[in-house]
């Protein structure tokens, strides 16, 4: 098990209860699933990135400032699962 | 407690994984289906049907009776169909939708680009599905799978709901769990045991708001006077893209009742759209370029406005149908009819591109 920030849209693991709505969300995620999930980075690439409490408050219009960060969290979300894929075999669905 | 179960559509869930060793052969190891990649599809109850084809041949052969004989079996072949399938970004910009399976199948190839997914076609993919139906937790039901699947159509529908995409696909064949074990080694299609449910699928991302604010829709024309980019998003009405993707499942061979393998004809792409008429310049641009002979026009809608869930259909060198008016309510419509996107030049497959972002 181990924590993860999430920075896409929607995740679900059927059969678990997790189930990730919120940009920002800290999570924590089985190991067996982590690689599954499109969107989750470590708490500490998550903070690297900058987002503000405003940031990741769903009430409060987003800036062209998040929209960037929210680029950028997305590539390095897309960078860090795929090193874990190439770690993992025999994935299931 | 009851003695049997009954079925029931919401228990289904359904699987699209891209065979990796060949037409017939459903991705396994020593025969036992090895789910990697296999991808949980969101598709609606009654949205999905599928049918086999292996009809009885009758062999009316005079026997001094009006009473026939029986028949022998004919040619097998399968046809799935998923209507209003929900078309749902990854969420996360540059992740691959968990549609990828099937998007790949149409064409042809895996999505590109550093930050985006973009799908282009090319000529030589030839990617195979294979379709996977369960019965959640209650294996004694019937499931099957389908192999060798191939999107014959794909509709791609705008200002609805929900975006959403309708798939006509052919297959194969399609084996269920209660025959499995009397069916011959073509139509297990590599398995040597019925598939068992992927525990624990994932699913990612939210399906896109069918309309909205910021979502667009540009067309390029290029007509004597009217030339430039002409947005109708706030004119439009409705608006599909059918991709026909020209694949063809070879059969009727000697050595085999099942089809064998799959061949690519003429793809073609085309939209249409109907939009409330006015007198504003993007319109009579439009209208102009319906009316000009031979000149082409290049067609754009974005659907969705939040990064990682943005969804871009591009159809170029299209060749605008005429248009007509016609009364509707209050309000009069003005439609174009269908009309054909083509590659920019001899040589290129860019008649249309489908991207995530």
């Amino acid at each position: 098990m181990s924590a993860h920030r999430f920075v896409g849209s929607y995740a679900k693991v059927y059969d678990t209860p997790i189930e990730i709505k919120t940009f920002g969300q800290l999570v924590d995620v089985p190991d067996e699933h982590v690689h599954k999930i499109a969107g989750l980075l470590p708490p500490q690439d998550f903070d690297a990135l900058g987002f503000t409490a405003d940031d990741l408050n769903p009430y409060k219009p987003k800036s062209a400032e998040f929209e960037k960060k929210r680029v950028a969290a997305h590539a390095a979300a897309k960078a860090y699962r795929e090193r874990l894929m190439n770690r993992t075999e025999g994935t299931e669905a | 407690m009851p003695t049997v179960n009954i079925n029931s559509p919401r228990y289904t869930r359904l699987f699209a994984q891209l065979q990796t060793t060949g037409f017939n052969v459903v991705n396994n190891t020593t025969g036992t289906w090895t789910n990697t990649g296999a991808a949980m599809i969101r598709a609606d109850e009654g949205a999905f049907t599928g049918s086999r084809s292996e009809p009885y041949t009758r062999l009316p052969y005079l026997t001094g009776t009006r009473s026939e004989q029986p028949g022998v079996r004919g040619r097998k072949s399968a046809s799935l169909s998923i209507r209003g399938l929900a078309v749902i970004p990854s969420g996360t910009a540059g992740t691959a939708p968990d549609m990828d399976p099937i998007l790949q199948n149409i064409f042809g190839a895996p999505s590109s680009g550093s930050g985006v997914n973009l799908y282009q076609f090319t000529d030589t993919g030839y990617l195979p599905l294979s379709l996977f139906s369960f019965q959640h937790g209650i294996p004694t039901l019937t499931a099957f799978y389908a192999w060798g699947a191939y999107v014959r159509s794909a509709t791609f529908h705008f200002n609805q709901a929900f975006q959403s995409v309708d798939l006509a696909m052919d297959a194969g064949f399609f084996m269920d769990n209660q025959g499995f074990a009397n069916a011959d080694a073509i139509a297990k299609a590599g398995l040597t045991a019925f598939p068992a449910e992927p525990a624990s699928p994932t699913v990612n991302g939210s399906p896109i708001a069918g309309f909205g604010t910021g979502y667009t829709a540009t067309i390029t024309t290029t007509a004597t006077g009217f030339t430039g980019p002409q947005s109708l998003e706030l004119k439009l009405r409705s608006f599909s893209v059918t991709i026909d993707t020209g694949f063809e499942l070879v059969g009727g061979v000697y050595g085999s009742a099942y089809p064998i393998e799959v061949v690519g004809g003429t793809r073609r792409i085309s939209c249409q759209f109907s939009c409330v008429d006015d007198d504003s310049a993007a319109l009579n641009a439009i209208k102009a370029q319906c009316d000009q002979d031979n000149i082409t026009m290049t067609v754009a809608i974005v659907a969705g406005t939040v990064a990682g869930s943005i969804m871009t259909m591009t159809l170029n060198n299209v060749q605008a149908n005429a248009f007509n008016l016609a009364d509707s309510g209050n309000m009069v419509d003005m439609s174009m009819g269908q009309s054909y996107a083509h590659a920019t030049a001899i040589g290129s497959t860019n008649d249309a591109t489908l991207q995530f972002s």
